[in-house]
């Protein structure tokens, strides 16, 4: 609790017009510093304020970006508060709809009162969704109680998914059932091709209606249905951003859609995030690999760092031999780009999808002037060049591009 | 009503009181009445009271109506009582015609003890109420 700067003065000036008034012999001022000093006991004699109890309360605490979460707060009053201001701060990247941030209400004694926002989610991201400030004052104002409440609920806004209908596969399956056909030929639905029976082999593979056009024994071959690794590598070291939108927040919509995408093809996906730490999601399948990602991915904010990151640094289990590598980076920092020169050496298949950053370094282009811009440009094309004659496939993803048209093109590049 | 209407309502009353006070300032200058000491205190009270309101109150926030109606009956009216009544009860004190002494000096500490006993008795019953 503390007191209002009113009290100090309100004293000063009582304090001063009674040595005034007794040193001039002037009654009058003796008397107006009286109406100064009675308030200010009266106010200091009456009962402190009291805070109401507060609760919050969310309707949900996971829900895909662009939705909209309630917000009720529960004000229960133990004495009167005449004055009661509350205050909503929500985190920068939530929207409230409708009702005031900032409200003064005035409680009576025992009175309960429920206050409901509405928060629209237009990003991604995992937050403390609002700290919540009560200050109360007494009757006279010259005292206050302050409380900031911060919910223990952490909101978690997960990233919109595309349905992507055609992905890059890698060129190499694992022996584990999958929707993908493999290329040795084996047990399976998809038709690889037909061939003469070889001694020893089953009858009941044998192609009767070939067999009776051709006149000597034929047996189909099929291809196993079988399941690939993939790693969605997030360059998380540099972005791109105007106030609205960053290439991470893409970057990171892409690598939800992408992963989502995988496994529902029944692979194993996981997750290398190259940013001030380096950190990864071990690849696996099923729905909750799914969230444990989509989990790992609302962490996900840019870092500002000058630490030298090395591909060296990941355990051999997160980039199981023959895995893909999807790489989602706008080619900002050349640290990513020697790390995914790194990985193709040490052979996986890498392939990029970049996140192009022109459209917000449009500010970029007008302070660095014409000449360096061009130089960037150049050596931005002399790094796509490089990376293309190590084996990595890159794409560019535009602005205004789904994230389906980059990597239906990786998939036709394949 | 919102905050930024809050505060031109207060500030446009406190310079409106404020002109009224200058004015009859004018006017009577120093042929001013003992009797509107206290009036005059109990205003000045309230300007600043409405200057304090004016300031403190943030333009972003919605002031609901019960915490309006409460500051008018639960703060602005209550300091003009008290601090008219201060100034008046002064003003009689002043009045009594006293002789100098010890005597004196203790019956005023006295009554000055009394005074905040009262009041904070007053005080403490608004408060439970």
């Amino acid at each position: 609790m503390t007191f209002e700067r009113r009290a100090v003065v309100w004293f000063v000036v009582a304090s001063a017009g009674l040595l005034a008034g007794l040193a001039t012999a002037q009654p009058a001022l003796s008397a107006v510093a009286a109406g100064f000093l009675v308030p200010l006991l009266y106010g200091l004699a009456s009962r402190p304020p009291r805070l109401p109890e507060a609760t919050v309360r969310l309707s949900a605490d996971r829900l895909i970006e662009g939705g909209r979460v309630e917000l009720a707060l529960t004000l229960a009053a133990v004495d009167a508060c005449p004055w009661l201001d509350v205050e909503l701060q929500l985190a920068d990247r939530l929207v409230a709809d409708g009702a005031p941030m900032r409200r003064v209400l005035a409680l009576d004694a025992g009175e309960t009162r429920t206050l409901e926002y509405s928060i629209e989610c237009p990003r991604w991201g995992a937050f403390r969704v609002a700290s919540i400030r009560l200050s109360a004052c007494d009757r006279l104002h010259l005292r206050r109680a302050e409380l900031s409440i911060e919910p223990a609920t952490t909101l978690r806004v997960y990233p919109s998914v595309d349905r992507l209908r055609r992905l890059a596969g890698p060129r190499a399956t694992r022996p584990a059932t999958g929707s993908r056909p493999s290329a040795a030929a084996g047990e399976g639905i998809e038709f690889a091709e037909l061939r003469f029976l070889a001694p020893g082999e089953r009858a009941r593979r044998v192609n009767w209606r070939a067999t009776a056009a051709r006149g000597r024994l034929l047996v189909t071959d099929r291809l196993p249905e079988r399941s690939s690794d993939v790693v969605v590598f997030l360059d998380a070291l540099g972005a791109a951003a105007t106030n609205a939108e960053s290439t991470l927040d893409r970057a990171v919509r892409a690598a939800a859609s992408l992963t989502e995408a995988y496994l529902r093809r029944r692979d194993r996906v996981g997750l290398l995030r190259f940013g001030g730490d380096l950190e990864w999601i071990i690849p696996g399948s099923g729905t909750r690999q799914q969230y444990r990602i989509a989990d790992a991915l609302l962490e996900s904010e840019v870092a500002r760092t000058y630490r030298w990151r090395d591909t060296a640094l990941i355990p051999r289990r997160i980039l199981p031999p023959q895995s893909l590598i999807v790489a989602l980076t706008p080619l900002l920092d050349w640290r990513v780009t020697r790390a995914l020169l790194n990985l193709r050496r040490r052979g996986y298949e890498v392939s990029i999808v970049e996140v192009d950053p022109l459209p917000y370094l449009a500010d970029a282009e007008a302070a660095a002037g014409p000449i360096a811009w061009r130089t960037w440009l150049l050596e931005r094309d002399a790094v796509r060049t490089q990376l293309a004659a190590a084996g990595i496939t890159l794409v560019s993803w535009r602005r205004e591009q789904p994230i389906a048209a980059p990597v239906e093109a990786l998939a036709a590049t394949r | 009503m919102s905050g930024k209407q809050f505060r031109l309502a207060a500030g446009v009353t406190a310079l409106a009181l404020v002109a009224v006070l200058g004015a009859l300032a004018l006017v009577h200058g120093r042929d001013a009445p003992d009797w509107s000491i206290p009036l005059f205190a109990a205003a000045v009270l309230i300007v600043c009271e409405l200057a304090a309101l004016s300031r403190a109150t943030k333009p972003d926030a919605a002031v609901e109506r019960p915490a309006v109606t409460a500051v008018l009956l639960g703060r602005l009216l209550p300091v003009a009582l008290l601090a008219f009544g201060g100034a008046s009860v002064a003003l009689l004190a002043a009045a009594v015609p006293v002789r100098h002494g010890l005597a004196t000096g203790l019956l005023g500490a006295v009554a000055a003890a009394a005074l905040f006993l009262l009041v904070a008795a007053v005080a403490r019953r608004g408060g439970e109420a």
